[in-house]
């Protein structure tokens, strides 16, 4: 049994109690803003460069019950959206002092919708993230966040220059170069930290100040070197499709004798993909990095990227079975389910379909099939 | 001047029979494989009950799921339909006249209507697909857990800790209560119940929301002569609901209502 | 349920030219129904002739500038619309489509007209088709148009703009986005577009538009004229056949018909009690409903926003930039902009509420639409603050006929109109008119 990782406590502790944490009653205190964000195609950078703190709308742990969100937002969506709306309804979120939207999804822009006509904020704001990867798209993006560094700069004295951007990509960039150090120790035959630990600090980096994120990641990294930490289990596994907070969703699935080693979530690894070309100008570079830089994910329209990056991921970190877990009316993971499962079969690896409601646990049915997947790869393994 | 209400529900036909303001007779029976025979028995029951004769009754109202297809079996004169929400309102604004929200909770649907101060409907929305949120899950938890339904209620307040259901789904919390059953050591009956209260009341509670805050809530239908669900709902409010007695006849006493309408207006005539 | 209950191309063509002879004989119709079938009908033949006549065929999504399609001689598809036209003439073959899309692992919580097309499209009943054209402007459902482009070898392109379209950036990227369309379509066909083909197509488009223009002033008349067999119209030459003469002839027909009706004093139904707006889309899964709502409570249909325009909609900016002047009407049209902000499409609702002089409003909440289940509540609310219109939201499939029962929407709209009626906002209204 390996103890519990200190690094990791504290990080928790730090963002607790959820969402209002005493990091974030700390900021405030020191009259600065926080920031709302719902999907990784707002630069936190440009938040950051601005003096505020970028801070991802989600669920945590706990599971939140639907108690009159849905007289907001009828509950034929996603329920990502309604939980972050009903824990706005419950007042968790109170200390926002705006709220960004990408337009990732459809959901993302009723949310900031919702927020916008029901409880609007002082700073709200909608970027477009292009839905095809190519040189338009950038420069599309571009504009848009130069308009968005404007219209930002507005909630300050001064414009925010490019020499604070380009400070704040490079804050930016350690943190996801010690992320994927992380990840990269997953690779190992007996990874240093679960899957719900790994999550817990992809959490943690969204909602803590970067600067303080990456001290912790580095003590972090320091201490599973030398406490030399092994997580011995038979199956490894990887988790695809919507965003996951609740980590008790990630470990009921290690309760089985497994490992999450890798994911495909944009809270997960691409939150931890790359770095910023910090040769380019910064706001190019962000649109470059924010566009292009990452793989391919579910918005993108065409999924062969995303497609093949499952299958790569699940080569390289040498997974025995890919649990694929989708909230429930998730429309772009919804139209890859067909081909996913496919193409995976061509590369030999078995996937597990599970519809979730978001933040909620599995129930019985998701334990018996998750039950009887891992008896399949056990079997397939001897 | 009697008249009469039928509600003519899926699962069984209420008839309520008055006379000015005083109710003179009410019969229930369980919906079988004809509907109308059902429904002329109701209505035979409730007249014995008040001394009455089928030509007494000088006007009718009928409502509910099966309204269309069986009053004209009833063989009643001058029998009009009116809607399933207006006769709920009407019919909790007569036992309650301060309701101002009013949740109906039945067999397999429910309602909640917001009232304006005269009893008038103001707006209403229904349960969306899924029956979680109405009589059809207690209906199975009574089966599964082998508790007659009327006792749940009574049960469930002897919960010290209730277990949460978190599916919005019939057939997904069934499958959530089982493991409770199966689980070792297994979550205690009132446990169970009260956790599959809490769940309910929960999406009812939800459903209500949707018509903005209730000041003076009133619950009835047939679910409504569950103390239990009546608790879970009333933490939610943060204080007393309004419950009337024989809370499932709420929806015939309306329709009565309606028909002494007609009646005083002059505008049934045999 | 099987293979058979599926609608192919030439059964749709051959069933909608008997509904098209059978509606003539149907008394006490408006006479337009006639050319409403038969437009329906003449979309239907294109297809299924397409290929015997050499003709490209594409199959695209929402919102698309159908005129350079017309304008370059591919014939389209309108996705979503196969579906409501099958349910015209066979109600059951939608239900099969989607049991089919169900058994290929495709949830049942995305749109039922993509999962429509899925499961027509898995058994080879689908109209033949060589490519996929699609855009932003609807909801996320069109990444299915790649997936299934890249499933059965049919090459796609889809256009982008910004949720947020009234910026001159975003206008500019967007007319863009039409030139790479057209490059795309080029490429494709081997054959150069035309542009004053393409200037005439527009020409005609607009017309429409003009043409929708005054047959909202008829249709706002109190009686209303309208009748509901022929409130499909506007919608379907917009959406259908946009930029040909055919649907101009039709509207031109239609609003003929409306005029002389409001000069004789002819409403759609005898007494007028109700009139209803539709929040997103008309009842495409039960083609009798507005039929019965009228007879039963004499409640008209004045209003449906995906066919709405905003003001005065004068899109045509300048005769020579189609392209420019493509790109600007997005702006313009509503029904466009249910892709943007929802405070945008909630005040535009209001708006018509008030041009139409609604009573109450319906809102089709589609299972499958997520986009449209996170707006309802915002447009149910600012209708009811700003102009006193409440609305019934009723859970149904947009397409799937078997998703609700018909006793279940008729005990809601019961209730509805009975509080409508009793409503004080009603009774002013009434009282004014």
């Amino acid at each position: 049994m390996n103890a519990p990782l200190q690094t990791l406590n504290e990080m928790q502790r730090a963002t607790s109690p959820f969402p209002e944490s005493v990091t974030v009653k700390d900021w405030k205190a020191t009259g600065r803003k926080v920031i709302g964000w719902v999907n990784p195609y707002v630069p936190e950078e440009i938040i950051h460069a601005a003096g505020m703190l970028p801070f991802q709308v989600a669920g945590d742990n706990e599971p939140v019950q639907m108690q009159g969100a849905e007289a907001y937002i009828y509950s034929n969506t996603c329920s990502y959206i309604r939980t972050c709306w009903q824990l706005q309804l419950d007042g968790k979120y109170g200390f926002l002092d705006g709220l960004v939207s990408c337009s990732f999804c459809d959901q993302d822009k009723r949310l900031y919708s919702v927020w916008e006509y029901y409880k609007k904020l002082p700073y709200m704001d909608i970027l477009y993230a292009p839905r095809k990867r190519d040189e338009e798209a950038v420069h599309l993006y571009l504009g848009d966040l130069e308009d968005f560094r404007d219209r930002l700069s507005q909630c300050r004295l001064s414009r925010i220059p490019d020499r604070d951007v380009a400070n704040s990509i490079r804050v930016y960039n350690r943190g996801r170069e010690l992320m994927h150090r992380l990840y990269e120790l997953r690779k190992r035959d007996r990874p240093p930290v679960t899957g719900a630990e790994a999550l817990e600090v992809s959490k943690a980096a969204a909602r803590l100040p970067r600067e303080r994120f990456n001290e912790l990641m580095e003590q972090l990294l320091d201490e599973i070197q030398r406490t030399g930490r092994q997580i011995k289990k038979a199956r490894r596994l990887m988790v695809i499709g919507s965003d996951l907070h609740n980590t008790n969703q990630v470990a009921a699935l290690e309760t089985l004798d497994a490992v999450v080693v890798v994911d495909e979530m944009n809270c997960g690894i691409r939150y931890a993909w790359g770095q910023v070309d910090t040769q380019l100008p910064p706001m190019e570079a962000l649109a470059r990095y924010y566009v292009l830089g990452r793989p391919v994910d579910m918005h993108t329209w065409n999924s062969d990227g995303r497609l093949e990056f499952i299958g790569e991921m699940a080569e390289q970190y040498k997974v025995d079975g890919i649990i694929s877990e989708i909230v429930r009316f998730c429309t772009y993971n919804g139209w890859d389910k067909f081909d996913l499962k496919k193409q995976m079969a061509q590369r030999g690896i078995p996937i597990l379909e599970l519809d979730l409601e978001y933040g909620h646990p599995a129930g019985a049915q998701v334990k018996i099939r998750a039950e009887a997947f891992m008896e399949m790869l056990e079997s397939r393994a001897g | 001047m009697a008249v009469v209400g039928i509600d003519l529900g899926s699962q069984s036909t209420k008839v309520v029979i008055l006379d000015g303001d005083v109710i003179l007779g009410g019969a229930s029976l369980q919906t079988g494989e004809s509907a109308e025979t059902e429904a002329r028995m109701a209505v035979q029951e409730a007249l014995r009950q008040a001394g009455l004769k089928r030509e007494d009754l000088k006007a009718a109202v009928a409502t509910g799921t099966l309204a269309v297809p069986v009053t004209a079996a009833l063989n009643i004169a001058a029998l009009k339909q009116r809607s399933a929400a207006s006769c709920i309102a009407t019919g909790a604004y007569f036992r309650f006249p301060q309701a101002r929200t009013v949740l109906y909770v039945g067999a397999d649907s429910s309602m909640a209507i917001r009232l304006s101060a005269d009893g008038q409907v103001e707006d209403s929305v229904k349960n969306e697909r899924c029956a979680v949120s109405s009589g059809a899950l207690l209906d199975i938890v009574s089966r599964m857990l082998e508790v007659p339904v009327e006792e749940l209620g009574p049960m469930s307040l002897q919960a010290t800790a209730p277990e949460t259901v978190s599916s919005r789904c019939v057939v997904f919390a069934e499958g959530e209560i089982l493991s409770f059953i199966h689980r070792d050591p297994p979550v205690p009956v009132p446990d169970v119940i009260a956790g599959v209260h809490q769940s309910i009341a929960a999406g009812l509670w939800g459903m209500v929301q949707k018509l903005g805050v209730p000041s003076e809530l009133l619950l009835c239908g047939g679910v409504a002569r569950n103390a239990g669900i009546v608790k879970a709902i009333e933490a939610h409010l943060g204080k007393a609901l309004l419950v009337p007695a024989q809370p499932q006849y709420v929806r015939a006493l309306g329709a009565a209502v309606f028909a002494r309408q007609m009646e005083r207006e002059g505008v049934a005539s045999c | 349920m099987s293979d058979a209950s599926l609608i192919t191309t030439e059964e749709l063509a051959t069933r909608l030219k008997m509904a098209a002879e059978g509606i003539k004989k149907v008394p006490g119709l408006m006479k337009s129904s006639v050319g409403y079938m038969e437009l329906l009908q003449k979309y239907v033949e294109r297809i299924a002739t397409a290929k015997e006549k050499g003709k490209f065929v594409a199959t695209h999504g929402t919102q698309q500038p159908i005129e350079i399609y017309e304008a370059m001689d591919v014939v389209g598809v309108f996705n979503e619309f196969w579906g409501v036209v099958s349910d015209v003439v066979k109600l059951e073959s939608v239900p099969e489509a989607l049991s089919i899309s169900a058994s290929t692992g495709t949830p049942g919580e995305v749109c039922s007209f993509f999962r429509n097309m899925d499961g027509l499209l898995h058994v080879g009943k689908w109209p033949r088709t060589d490519f996929f054209l699609y855009a932003t402007s609807s909801c996320d459902n069109v990444k299915a148009f790649h997936t299934l482009g890249r499933r059965y070898g049919i090459a796609s392109f889809g256009m982008e703009r910004p949720h947020y379209p009234f910026t001159s950036r975003a206008l500019d990227f967007w007319k863009n986005e039409h030139k790479r369309l057209i490059a795309f379509l080029e490429e494709q066909t081997g054959k150069k577009l035309d542009y004053d083909r393409l200037k005439e197509t527009v020409r005609l488009s607009y017309r429409l538009t003009e043409i929708c223009l005054e047959i909202d002033k008829l249709v706002a008349h109190v009686p209303s004229p309208m009748s509901s067999e022929c409130f499909g119209g506007v919608l379907l030459a917009l959406r259908l056949m946009c930029g040909t003469q055919d649907a101009v002839d039709f509207l031109t027909g239609l609003r003929d018909e409306l005029q002389e009706r409001v000069d004789n004093g002819i409403g759609a139904v005898k007494e007028e009690r109700f009139r209803v707006m539709w929040s997103s889309f008309t009842p495409f899964f039960d083609p009798k409903l507005m039929g019965f709502m009228q007879q039963k409570y004499g409640a008209v249909s004045v209003c449906e926003m995906l066919a709405r325009w905003r003001g005065e909609s004068k899109w045509m900016l300048d005769p020579d930039d189609p392209l420019g002047n493509l790109a600007y009407r997005t702006q313009l049209a509503p029904g466009n902009c249910q892709y943007a902000p929802s405070i945008d499409w909630a005040e535009n609702s209001v708006a018509q509420a008030r041009i139409f002089t609604a009573d109450g409003a319906i809102f089709n909440n589609n299972w499958g639409c997520k986009q449209a289940a996170g707006l309802g509540p915002i447009v149910r609310d600012e209708l009811l603050r700003h102009c006193g219109v409440p609305t019934l939201t009723i859970a149904c499939d947009v397409i799937d006929n078997t998703f609700t029962s018909r006793a279940d929407i008729e005990a809601q709209l019961d209730g509805f109109f009975e509080m409508l009626e009793g409503s004080k906002a009603y009774q002013e209204r009434r009282a004014h008119a």
